[in-house]
């Protein structure tokens, strides 16, 4: 079974998948000695194994970079993550922050505030009359015509107003509707 | 007064106690518990998995582009894309073989979309060794040129095994993933990955022997 050695020639058929497995530590046990038991008499094989032990490591030239760098990488991703992350689950994280007991004892805490508060303020919290009226802008009041334009603010819909407001009859300067 | 500020003191520590011991146990969680915590929207739990796998994550993305803006900018989009499908995450496998498949696809729809032009700019930046081999032995210039030559040889053979046969080897021979994890990430089975792992190794070994 001893073959002579042929340079890069191929493995024994049958073991050539084994010796990359072997390689890689991935044979069971049982595997492994036969490979062993075979790479003792078999040049090519132990060929095939002294190629790929050479050559492989080349091919996994890792990359380095230094702390600075995953710094910047991780708070990058964390602010695309906080851009997209939606904003109903803010209160869970206060509520597991806080974990069980607190929350009802807080709960209860703002109630009697609350309770005192207005026991004590009562009376200060007549509404007033006077925040009723409502303030107009000058210029609707002037000219209560324009409050069209004004309440929808839909300039296609609007262009022949805005067009006697700018004073632009000339034919050249009229914007024609789509 | 005074007892009004040390309840407000007290209040105040156990707040602070309360948070460093919850960014501590957070670290100390399995995947699977931090994946369940993201579920909740805990981004907290999210960052405790980027700081565990964004090294990994960059890696595998290097492996496929060798650029490392691009490396970069796929593994960041990886970390976005698993946020938000964290939800779609079954639990039947692990939370890093599922984050490598998107690693992974990312990668390959990113090489799909750059065609010929990738070598063009692997051609361009290997001429800058520190930008694309920053691992090479540079003890003296010869060396220097050498190596590159070496180091672009080879990644150009592994360029040109199919993609199954290139996925499965880089993962096991540079990212160091068992078969079993290999096999989860391609969803395929462990039996498939030996065959692509010795197809991917025996043309490597033909390529490079031609080579030298
Ligand atoms: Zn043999």
């Amino acid at each position: 079974m001893i073959r002579d050695k042929d340079a890069h020639g191929s493995a024994c058929e049958q073991f050539e998948e084994k010796l990359v497995l072997y390689y890689f530590g991935d044979c069971p046990p049982a595997e492994q000695e036969r490979v062993e038991a075979h790479l003792k008499e078999c040049v090519s094989c132990g060929c095939f194994l002294e190629d790929i032990r050479t050559m492989l490591p080349k091919t996994a030239d890792s990359t380095s970079m230094p702390d600075a760098f995953w710094h910047d990488y991780y708070a990058e991703v964390m602010t695309k993550v906080a851009a997209v992350e939606p904003r109903a689950y803010w209160w869970k994280e206060w509520v597991s922050f806080l974990g069980s007991w607190p929350v009802p004892a807080f709960g209860a805490a703002v109630v009697i505030i609350l309770a005192l508060t207005l026991a004590f303020t009562k009376g200060m919290w007549r509404a007033d009359d006077r925040a009723a009226k409502e303030i107009i802008p000058r210029e609707i009041v002037a000219d209560p015509g324009k409050l069209d334009f004004f309440k929808t603010m839909d300039v296609l819909e609007s262009l022949e107003f805005l067009e006697a407001v700018e004073g632009t009859t000339s034919t050249r300067g009229r914007i024609h509707r789509l | 007064m005074s007892f009004f500020f040390r309840i407000g003191v007290n209040i105040f520590s156990w707040l602070c106690t309360r948070w460093s011991t919850k960014m501590e146990s957070r670290a100390d969680l399995k995947d699977e518990d931090l994946v369940a915590r993201c579920r909740e929207g805990d981004k907290q739990a999210f960052g405790v998995l980027v700081q565990r796998y964004m090294k990994k994550a960059f890696g595998i993305a290097f492996d496929y582009t060798r650029d490392r803006e691009a490396a970069k900018d796929l593994s960041q989009e990886a970390f976005l894309r698993a946020y938000l499908q964290i939800k779609r995450f079954d639990g039947r496998s692990t939370f890093y073989t599922w984050f490598y498949r998107i690693v992974v696809n990312l990668s390959l729809d990113y090489l799909r979309r750059r065609g010929r032009a990738r070598w063009e700019r692997f051609d361009e930046t290997a001429e800058n060794p520190a930008e694309r081999a920053p691992m090479v032995d540079s003890s003296t210039p010869d060396r220097v040129l050498m190596a590159q030559e070496t180091v672009l040889r080879v990644a150009r053979a592994v360029e040109t095994l199919p993609t199954s046969h290139r996925t499965a080897f880089l993962l096991r021979n540079h990212q160091g993933l068992s078969i079993p994890d290999i096999a989860r990430v391609m969803k395929t089975t462990d039996g498939t990955v030996r065959v692509f792992l010795h197809r991917a190794v025996a043309a490597l070994r033909q390529t490079l022997a031609e080579i030298a």
